[in-house]
């Protein structure tokens, strides 16, 4: 199969491409015209596609050959209406591109921060409620959920074989310092709800199963979430972190209820002197702090139960692979020199 | 009456939000040319009908207002598409960086009788309204000098003026893309000086890695009531929007960002003493607006933008009779005056 990936060169994007060439498939990579790919090593094994999904460059001839697009680009810098604008204009044009191509299979990245944190009880699943306050979610969710209806419009109007898959939080090399621990002030990292399981992702692990659910017909249609299989506390990985990357961080230990309490005091007290105008900083937004925070229980369920998918990497692999490089500091002599 | 958008980016929001609390003015079409992003603005406001085709949107709404927010060299055929139709027009600056065409706008405005504004919202901001106050009222004597400042890291990573993926529209205007910048620098100088007579500016690429044409700028100015110093940089920390204006009785410093105006006058006892109740005067005032900028922002409030909820409700007063044009005709084409001749000479030193 021929897949075009779009943000190729991306964190996710890069694993998917030597994911999908080891599993044989050819891969055009779209990445962007100032995009520095040296350091990637594709040489000829991937052909690659340049251009800005905003504007500029015309994307038609990108589809051309091709079997199936996966959708991994998204807008991540800037504010809340840059990452908004940037990553539905490119979206939009993208799968304008795509109308116009013969190309029917589209398996789309889109993200844990499309749900209603707030009325997920217990186990989170497919089916769990989406965000609907859009005010609320921020320009990063409300990017997705608009390249998530987008693409549902290719379904209806353009018979798209569509597979959205949406991650947990990604992690691995590159990516270690995960937002959905807690908050770092200087060399103490205080982590709200030690025992909570974090939906983790890791990379390696989203790649495999991005082909996955493109080389399986049974993924057509279907919404998956993604997360790694181990259960892991928000105390342990901050601890392995810690004793990974041989820094000094102190690790504080904050119950979940009192983080939430506080949250709710905040907004309380937000509500009574602004008369519900305020405007707080994301972490002290309900639906923001929960999608981050909220103890709640994850699962592969339906990725093993529709694909026979499960990750290939357990946590202490990921934790390998994501560390393998850091070394303990040199032990220093007297008057603070190295030995 | 009926309000109209064209152009959904991020000012587009701002112009929006300040429509909200307009009491009969409803939001009545947003135009992009993006569908999606049309579509998003238009749901985010309200459920309000979206076009991705002006003239359709002017055809089908026949709104009493437009306001144009798209990139600036659009504005001068969007503008006269809406006076056309007979909407009074309020556009985002620069509203052309063509003389011509800005007389031609206002040709067009007068004969089919439409308020035609360009955006000059920092004129409305609280510490300017008050530094205004100070002048008409004569507290403080006369101007004898203003200078207008502004920093912003618009040269470095992640700035949408230097994506080197896709190029921001003003880097095509003379200035690149300083110019999204000069007409402020140029209205709040007007405003204290008056239209200016000659002018040196320096124009200076300090960063030579910079896809930027240029980077920082300096521009001295003699004008009919006074001297202003304009001055623009990419590099300069941390972030500053600086009105100071000098008079013969006081001199006061307003900052855009924060609602903060410092003021150092003369006063009456020892005069050894004057330095320390103004040093005590400007500290407190710089405390004030630290805290009144968090607590604005904490409640929701316009922060910076709090002007151009004011002008944009003194724009539709004056669209419907009840009052004058918060900028009038003369002020727009001598600021754009100002802003062309700061130009002409760019990289001429």
């Amino acid at each position: 199969m021929k897949v075009l990936v779009t943000g190729a060169n991306g964190f996710l994007g890069r694993h998917v491409v030597a994911t999908l060439l080891a599993q044989g498939h050819e891969v055009r990579a779209l990445v962007r015209p100032a995009s520095n790919i040296e350091r990637l090593g594709w040489g000829s094994d991937v052909e690659v596609f340049r251009a800005d999904l905003r504007g500029g460059t015309d994307l038609a001839p990108a589809f051309e050959g091709v079997d199936a697009l996966v959708h991994l680009a998204t807008q991540m810098v800037g504010d809340d209406f840059t990452i908004l604008s940037g990553t539905l204009t490119g979206t939009e044009r993208l799968f304008t591109a795509m109308a116009g191509s013969d190309v029917k299979r589209l398996v789309l990245c889109s993200s844990f921060s499309v749900y209603d944190w707030t009325a997920v009880r217990g186990r989170h699943r497919e089916d769990s409620p989406l965000a609907t306050d859009t005010k609320s979610i921020g320009g990063y969710a409300v990017a997705k959920q608009g390249q998530e209806e987008l693409a549902r419009r290719g379904v209806a109007e353009h018979g798209w074989e569509l597979t959205i898959l949406r991650p947990g939080f990604i992690w691995g090399r590159g990516n270690e310092d995960l937002p959905c621990i807690g908050q770092r002030f200087g060399r103490w990292q205080v982590v709200f709800g030690p025992r909570r399981r974090l939906a983790l992702a890791h990379v390696e692990n989203c790649a495999s199963a991005f082909v996955a659910v493109l080389e399986n017909d049974a993924s057509k249609g279907e919404v998956f979430n993604l997360v790694d299989d181990d259960e892991v506390t928000a105390m342990r990985y901050a601890r392995d972190q810690r004793e990974r990357t041989h820094n000094t961080t102190t690790l504080v230990r904050l119950p979940y209820v009192v983080t939430r309490f506080f949250v709710s005091c905040v907004n309380f007290v937000s509500r009574i002197i602004f008369d519900g105008r305020g405007k707080l900083p994301s972490m002290f937004v309900p639906v923001r702090f929960e999608l981050r925070y909220k103890p709640l229980r994850f699962s592969n369920k339906k990725l093993l139960e529709k694909l026979g998918w499960r990750p290939p990497l357990n946590y202490d692999a990921c934790l390998d692979r994501t560390y393998a490089t850091a070394k303990a500091p040199k032990p220093k002599g007297r008057n603070g020199l190295a030995a | 009456m009926k309000a109209t958008i064209i152009g959904a980016g991020a000012i587009a929001r701002e112009h929006l939000a300040s429509l909200a609390d307009l009491p009969h003015v409803e939001i009545a079409g947003i135009c992009d040319l993006s569908p999606v992003m049309a579509e998003t603005t238009a749901r985010e406001f309200g459920g309000v009908p979206w076009f991705t085709d002006h003239r359709k949107m002017l055809d089908e709404v026949r709104p009493d207002a437009v306001h144009v927010t798209t990139p600036p060299q659009t504005h001068f055929r969007l503008a006269m598409d809406a006076l056309d139709a007979g909407a009074h027009v309020l556009v985002e600056k620069p509203i052309t960086h063509e003389h011509d065409e800005i007389a031609k706008l206002f040709e067009h405005a007068n004969s089919k009788g439409r308020v035609l504004i360009e955006d000059h919202n920092y004129m409305f901001n609280q510490p300017v309204q008050e530094l205004l106050r100070l002048v008409e009222t004569g507290e403080l004597g006369e101007v004898t000098h203003v200078e207008v400042a502004i920093a912003l890291g618009i040269a470095g990573d992640g700035s949408r003026y230097t994506d080197p993926n896709l190029p921001h529209p003003c880097l095509k205007l003379p200035g690149g893309a300083i110019a999204d910048f000069l007409t402020h620098l140029a209205y709040l100088a007007w405003l204290f000086v008056g239209p200016h007579r000659s002018l040196r500016t320096v124009w200076k690429k300090r960063d030579a890695t910079t896809t930027l044409p240029s980077d920082e700028v300096r521009a001295l100015v003699d004008a009919e009531r006074g001297t202003a110093l304009l001055s623009f940089s990419a590099h300069a920390q941390p972030d500053l929007f600086s009105l100071r204006v000098f008079g013969t009785k006081l001199r006061a410093q307003a900052s855009l960002f924060d609602p903060l105006l410092a003021i150092e006058r003369l006063r009456g006892g020892p005069r050894p003493l004057m330095p320390v109740a103004n040093g005590l005067a400007v500290a407190k005032a710089f405390g004030q607006g630290g805290l009144g900028g968090l607590w604005r922002k904490l409640s929701g409030r316009p922060m910076s933008y709090e002007g151009l909820f004011e002008l944009v409700a003194r724009f539709y007063s004056a669209a419907a009779g009840e009052g004058s044009t918060p900028v009038p005709q003369r002020q727009i084409e001598e600021v754009n005056r100002l802003v062309a001749d700061l130009t002409k000479e760019e990289f001429s030193f």
